[in-house]
C-alpha cells in the first residue's frame, strides 16, 4: 500500500475511522455516560410536565368533592337558634337568663358600689 | 497533470453522498456519532477531558433543544452545536493563555499551540498498533495545522462524511464557502502529508 500515493482524505479518514473504533474502554465508558446523562436530563423536564394534568385532575375532584358536601341535604338542627350551653351544664339557656345569672354572680360588687360614698359627699 | 487530478479528487469529495445512515432514535443517533465527535473535539482542542466536556455539552444541547426535530436533521445540528462548543473553547484557551502570559511574562502552551498528547490504543497487535497511532498522529498533526475554517469543513466532510448542505448548515455559512474551505485545506493536507510517510 503507497500511502504517498493516496489522496489526502483517504489518508486521513482511515486512520480516523480507526482511531474511532479502537478508542480506548475509558474513554469510551464516559462517552457513553455523557449519553445516558443527555438522555435522562431530556427526560426528568417531561415528567414533570406530565405531572400537572394529573395534578389539575386531583384538584378538579377535590372542588366536585367540596360541592357535592355543600349541595347535599343537612340533618335538621339539634337546638335552637340563639341558644347557649352553660357551663358543665347540658341544659340549653337562653340569652336573656345568662345575662341575669352574670348579673346574680357580680351582686356583691353591686352592693359595695351603692354603699360607696359619691364624691364631694362628706361623712 | 496534477492540477486536474486535485480538481477530480475534490469534485469526487464534494459530491460524494453522506457516510452514515440516518438513525432512527436520538439515542441509536448519539451512540453512532459519539465516538467520532470525540475524535473531532480531539483533534480540535488537543485535550482529553476539553474534547470530552465538548461532545457532553452537544449531546446535551442536542436533546434538551431538538429532539423533536425530524431524525435527518440531527446530524448537521449536532456538529454545529460541536463545532460552536470547540470554537468557545479555543477561544477561551486563547484567552486564559493572554493573561497567563501577561501575568507571568511567557506564553502559555496551551494558547495556539495546544498540549501534545499520545494517542489511544488502537489494535492487539503491537505492530499495527503503532502504524495505526503514527498514521493518525500525523493526520491529527496536520489536520490541526490548518487555519479553523479549513479544519472545521474538512472534518465534518472528510471524516464524519456530512454532505455539502449539511456541512454548510454545520458551520453557518454557505456551500460555495463550504467547498472554499475544503479546496485550500484538501490542498494544504496534500502539501503536509507528502513529508510524512
Amino acid at each position: 500500500m503507497n500511502m504517498r500515493a493516496e489522496d489526502p482524505e483517504n489518508r486521513c479518514r482511515r486512520p480516523f475511522d480507526r482511531a474511532c473504533a479502537g478508542l480506548d474502554a475509558a474513554t469510551a465508558a464516559r462517552l457513553r455516560g455523557a449519553r445516558v446523562r443527555a438522555l435522562q436530563a431530556a427526560r426528568r423536564p417531561r415528567a414533570a410536565h406530565a405531572l400537572i394534568p394529573a395534578g389539575a385532575l386531583a384538584a378538579g375532584l377535590l372542588a366536585l368533592g367540596v360541592v357535592w358536601l355543600h349541595e347535599a341535604p343537612r340533618p335538621p338542627a339539634a337546638a335552637a337558634p340563639g341558644a347557649a350551653i352553660a357551663d358543665g351544664d347540658s341544659e340549653p339557656l337562653l340569652e336573656a337568663d345568662a345575662e341575669q345569672v352574670d348579673m346574680a354572680r357580680d351582686l356583691d360588687f353591686y352592693a359595695w358600689l351603692a354603699n360607696r360614698p359619691q364624691q364631694g359627699q362628706h361623712r | 497533470m496534477p492540477m486536474n487530478g486535485a480538481a477530480e479528487t475534490l469534485d469526487a469529495a464534494l459530491e460524494a453522498p453522506p457516510a452514515r445512515p440516518c438513525a432512527a432514535t436520538l439515542e441509536g443517533f448519539l451512540a453512532g456519532v459519539e465516538r467520532r465527535a470525540y475524535r473531532v473535539a480531539e483533534i480540535a482542542l488537543g485535550h482529553r477531558e476539553d474534547a470530552l466536556d465538548a461532545v457532553q455539552d452537544a449531546m446535551l444541547r442536542l436533546v434538551r433543544s431538538y429532539a423533536g426535530k425530524p431524525a435527518e436533521e440531527w446530524s448537521p445540528l449536532f456538529w454545529g452545536i460541536l463545532r460552536r462548543r470547540i470554537t468557545d473553547l479555543q477561544r477561551r484557551r486563547k484567552v486564559r493563555s493572554i493573561v497567563v502570559g501577561w501575568l507571568h511574562g511567557r506564553d502559555d502552551a496551551d494558547g495556539d499551540e495546544a498540549p501534545a498528547w499520545e494517542p489511544a490504543d488502537l489494535a492487539p497487535d503491537p505492530g499495527r498498533r503503532l502504524l495505526d497511532q503514527q498514521a493518525y498522529a500525523a493526520m491529527a498533526a496536520a489536520v490541526r495545522r490548518l487555519p479553523r475554517r479549513q479544519q472545521q469543513a474538512f472534518m465534518l466532510r472528510m471524516l464524519e462524511g456530512l454532505d455539502v448542505a449539511g456541512t454548510a448548515r454545520a458551520m453557518g455559512c454557505s456551500e460555495g464557502s463550504v467547498k472554499t474551505h475544503l479546496s485550500r485545506a484538501l490542498e494544504a493536507l496534500r502539501i503536509q502529508l507528502e513529508a510524512w510517510r
